[in-house]
């Protein structure tokens, strides 16, 4: 299915199912630091790169992007990405420790580790309502530019319409020391198997 | 008065010296910069594919090599370029994503190079220089003037090509 045949009880569909997904993740997440989690109310949208650079995030802005491939029924790709300062946070919270500066090797492990715990949770809300089978792959770490993370995420999924349909969940933490964004970007064919479970 | 015109994703924009052509965060996309130093005309090209042939929609001519290159330099040659004195530099191509399961020929970013490098062969404009491959983002800032490329890569600063 491409993204301009989605009608809006698609995407009431697909904010309900990011909203289940993106809660359990938010409660996982919570959970594991201790500490107050909110969520924003899910966004379901269809932008343009252009839109997308002017509202979310500049293209060339540094990020940590952590990337996890979904397997199974309904295939896809999870992109948590936050700024540099706020993955350092997560992971001191994470690690109980206050002298982290940078990305060592066990941040990465801690940071992988978190996002992996996210998904997973997120994949297991989407697996028992949408009755799918789903796993999640090991995750990968990057450090970049916002907009090559993911213009490529994109164009990799088989996706090269001009515009993109931005399925996002946005975590709070409650000192506001923590903002990360979560991507969820289904292949065209679980588009598809995911729709057509409205109908289960 | 020197400007900096930006070049979006998919897209290509022609200028004169000395204005610059940007790019921001190519990834698995490719930046072609076409110059003509005696005409002091050039162009700046973010190709998203390489064949548009492989595609079913073809919807946008500069999202494709084989499509937006052609375009664009007949643009350079209406606006003064002579085609044998046509000189590319190139970036990008990286390979974002490392997952265990990847198939190594679906790898967008080696197929975009690929293709660029074939294209602009076939239309005998020689590659000065190239900054491709790797697993790291790009920017690319052409400075007509000199006809430099300077590369810009997170925690890898700036180099010019």
């Amino acid at each position: 299915m491409s993204f301009s045949e989605l009608t809006p009880i698609h995407y009431d569909f697909l904010k309900e199912v990011t909203n289940i997904g993106g809660g359990n993740a938010a409660t996982s997440l919570a959970q594991l630091l201790n500490k107050r989690i909110d969520m924003e109310v899910p966004t379901v949208r269809l932008l343009s790169y252009d839109e997308i650079f002017t509202n979310i995030k500049e293209e060339e802005s540094p990020v940590i992007a952590i990337s996890l491939k979904v397997l199974g029924d309904a295939p896809g790709i999870f992109l948590f990405v936050l700024e540099e300062k706020y993955a350092l946070h997560l992971a001191k919270l994470l690690l109980g420790k206050e002298d982290l500066k940078e990305l060592d090797d066990m941040v990465v492990s801690a940071l992988k580790e978190v996002v992996n715990i996210i998904a997973s949770s997120y994949i297991n809300a989407l697996t028992r309502m949408l009755n799918l089978n789903m796993v999640s792959s090991v995750p990968q770490f990057s450090k970049d530019m916002f907009g090559a993370i993911l213009t490529t995420a994109y164009i990799e999924s088989g996706y090269i319409d001009d515009k993109q349909l931005i399925i996002e969940n946005i975590f709070i933490e409650d000192n506001k020391k923590i903002n990360g964004y979560l991507f969820f970007i289904p292949s065209p064919n679980s588009l598809d198997t995911i729709i057509s479970s409205i109908n289960i | 008065m020197k400007e900096d015109i930006k070049v979006g994703i998919a897209d290509y924009k022609i200028t004169k010296s000395p204005n610059n052509l940007i790019t921001l965060g190519l990834g698995s996309c490719v930046g072609i910069a076409v110059y003509d130093k005696k005409s002091e005309v050039g162009g700046l090209s973010h190709i998203m594919l390489p064949y548009s042939s492989q595609y079913r929609k073809v919807n946008k001519v500069a999202k494709y090599a084989d499509l937006a290159l052609p375009e664009m330099i007949e643009k350079l040659v209406k606006n003064g370029a002579r085609k044998n004195r046509l000189v590319a530099k190139i970036a990008g191509g990286a390979s974002m994503f490392q997952f265990s399961d990847k198939n190594p020929k679906l790898n967008i970013g080696q197929r975009n190079i690929e293709a660029v490098k074939e294209i602009l062969k076939d239309m005998k404009i020689p590659i000065k220089a190239e900054d491709v491959g790797g697993t790291l983002g790009r920017t690319m800032i052409v400075d007509l003037e000199k006809f430099e490329v300077s590369i810009k890569q997170i925690g890898k600063g700036i180099k010019n090509i």
